[in-house]
């Protein structure tokens, strides 16, 4: 199988050759090249390029941390119980706040790169980041973890502490791996730069995953009139089904 | 190759499904048989969500009764009479499933539901379907075997008040009957994606006193308009039809009953048959199995947009 490989970002950090007198001092600037990710029927993963540089610094004791993360969604949480020998679903939690993707990378491991605290107030890692619940039942914890556990199974959820390679003390690239089955919509890209455990400066840009094709047309039509969507299937059922009328009689 | 299917929100490799099409076509084209039982378990066992398997599977049924019906219909063996009839109780059946399907939607069980009706349905067609086979073996010599015993005096349901004349039929009965018959069917078709003719030409021999002759294309033909509705309606309530699943299904149907009616003609398919009950009761017990045993994720979730 051939793989697709989708350049989907490319971050140019501009040299900064002057700072501004009032702000902090700007190092890190990002500029979107080609932030639309387009998937058709035949889009079977791919991966997002970061690169960059940062001005008139080496990268020797610097970190950096890129953090990509999918719309907000909510989710009913059922636990299976065993019931008259067979499993079936106990009753709803409804979650909210779950990345629709999520994705850590790192040059090393966070929790050496900066103090728990920004880690938890930035939602890095996929330990820290936050959900809500309006139920209060004693098992939220162990649902959390559960959903974590099982997004970074399907691989919604990603960490990786070597994931950003520093070339030459100046240049820093990584690639993240978009899933399968990447929904659509718009993903924040937030890049944090640090220096001796210290924050430096961070950017915050977006991209945006496009369905295409016949693939995001069904999509939309199905959801958007149905009893049309549905009426074109059966008439397309129909004419299948005399195709193999025909067929049967030639032969 | 792999292609993304946009209303099932899976991927999956063409080959494979459009296979899954073409063997379920060649049983359908060797066995008569519509082959929805099988193509909907098939399916969820693949990785489709079961609610788009069901509404997906109605849709390809629409084809294969299409092409299944216009045989008998040449033979001039539809009763359209008693299709319209068993027709009407067809709608409301389908509405009835389908708002049954949504409210099981919304409480989380439909899955179970769905599994459970396909344990039942598949323990009873393949225990019956083996049973016949290993009898057809038995007794391949006296074809007099085959012939359906009906009873000679007139079954009480016959006297139910509406009674219209089916001159097809030949029979002079209550519409009350049929029209419950249909409407059970039309709630199969909208919970399990299934034709249901392996009820309805049962019911229709034993319950109605059809003429033989008449059922299999009366059957199939009433399949047609119910499935038709059975997908407008899922399409309509749920946005779980998928076309492009649904037209790899119909490609590998097409040339699996080609290949299948040839094989028909070739192999003694009835005495064949025994293998397709194993094949059923395998589906049946993999069903259960998974029902049974202790899940690998405790907890599901489902996400809501």
């Amino acid at each position: 199988m051939k793989k697709i490989t989708i350049y989907l970002i490319s971050i140019f950090i501009i040299i900064m050759q002057y700072s501004f007198s009032n702000a902090t001092e700007r190092n890190l600037i990002t500029q979107i090249d080609d932030p639309h990710i387009q998937i058709g029927s035949n889009f079977f993963g791919g991966e997002l390029l970061v690169f960059g540089a940062i001005s008139g610094r080496d990268l020797l004791n610097s970190d950096i941390i890129i953090k990509v993360e999918g719309k907000e969604k909510k989710a009913t949480i059922r636990e299976k119980i065993k019931k008259y020998g067979i499993w079936i679903n106990d009753k709803a939690t409804l979650v909210e706040g779950i990345p629709n993707f999520y994705a850590v990378h790192s040059n090393r491991n966070i929790n050496r790169i900066i103090d728990k605290e920004f880690l938890v107030q930035e939602e890095i890692g996929v330990q820290n980041i936050k959900f809500k619940s309006q139920i209060d039942s004693g098992q939220l914890e162990y649902i959390y973890d559960a959903i974590k556990k099982k997004n970074k199974e399907n691989s919604i959820f990603t960490e990786n502490f070597t994931g950003i390679r520093i070339i030459g003390n100046k240049l820093f690239r990584s690639s993240i791996q978009l899933p399968m089955d990447i929904k659509e919509g718009t993903y924040e890209v937030s890049i944090f730069f640090f220096e001796d455990q210290v924050l430096i400066d961070s950017d915050i840009s977006n991209i945006f995953v496009n369905k295409t094709l016949a693939g995001k047309y069904i999509y939309t039509q199905a959801n958007e009139k149905p009893l049309l969507y549905g009426i074109i299937a059966v008439i397309i059922a129909w004419f299948a089904g005399l195709i193999i009328v025909g067929l049967a009689r030639v032969t | 190759m792999y292609m993304y299917l946009p209303i099932a929100e899976v991927s999956v490799n063409i080959f494979i499904v459009f296979g899954m099409g073409g063997a379920v076509g060649i049983l359908s084209g060797m066995f008569g048989v519509g082959g929805g039982f099988l193509m909907t378990p098939l399916l969820i066992f693949y990785g489709i969500p079961p609610i788009v398997a069901v509404a997906t599977e109605a849709n390809q049924i629409v084809a294969s009764s299409i092409s299944g019906a216009y045989a008998h219909w040449r033979r001039s063996a539809v009763d359209v009479k008693m299709a319209t009839v068993l027709f009407l109780g067809g709608v409301i059946g389908s509405f009835v499933g389908i708002k049954l399907f949504v409210f099981l939607k919304n409480i989380g069980q439909i899955d179970l539901i769905i599994s459970l009706s396909y344990v039942v349905l598949l323990g009873i067609i393949g225990t019956l379907t083996f049973i016949e086979g290993i009898r057809s073996i038995i007794t391949q010599q006296s074809s007099s075997s085959k012939k359906v015993k009906r009873g000679k005096e007139r079954p009480w349901i016959y006297s139910l008040p509406l009674r219209i004349r089916f001159n097809k039929s030949g029979l002079y009965i209550s519409i009350i009957p049929p029209i419950v018959i249909g409407f059970f069917v039309g709630i199969l078709a909208s919970i399990m994606g299934v034709g249901g003719g392996f009820i309805m030409v049962p019911a229709m021999i034993y319950l109605l006193r059809m003429p033989t002759n008449v059922v299999i294309g009366t059957s199939l033909f009433q399949i047609i308009f119910v499935t038709s509705l059975v997908t407008v309606l899922h399409a309509y309530e749920n946005q779980t039809v998928d076309i492009m699943l649904a037209l790899i299904l119909m490609s590998g149907g097409v040339v699996g009953a080609q290949i299948g009616a040839a094989l028909g003609h070739k192999l003694k398919a009835e005495q064949l048959r025994f293998m397709l009950g194993i094949l059923i009761l395998i589906v049946c017990i993999k069903i259960l199995t998974e029902l049974v045993i202790e899940p690998q994720d405790l907890l599901i979730i489902t996400d809501i947009i």
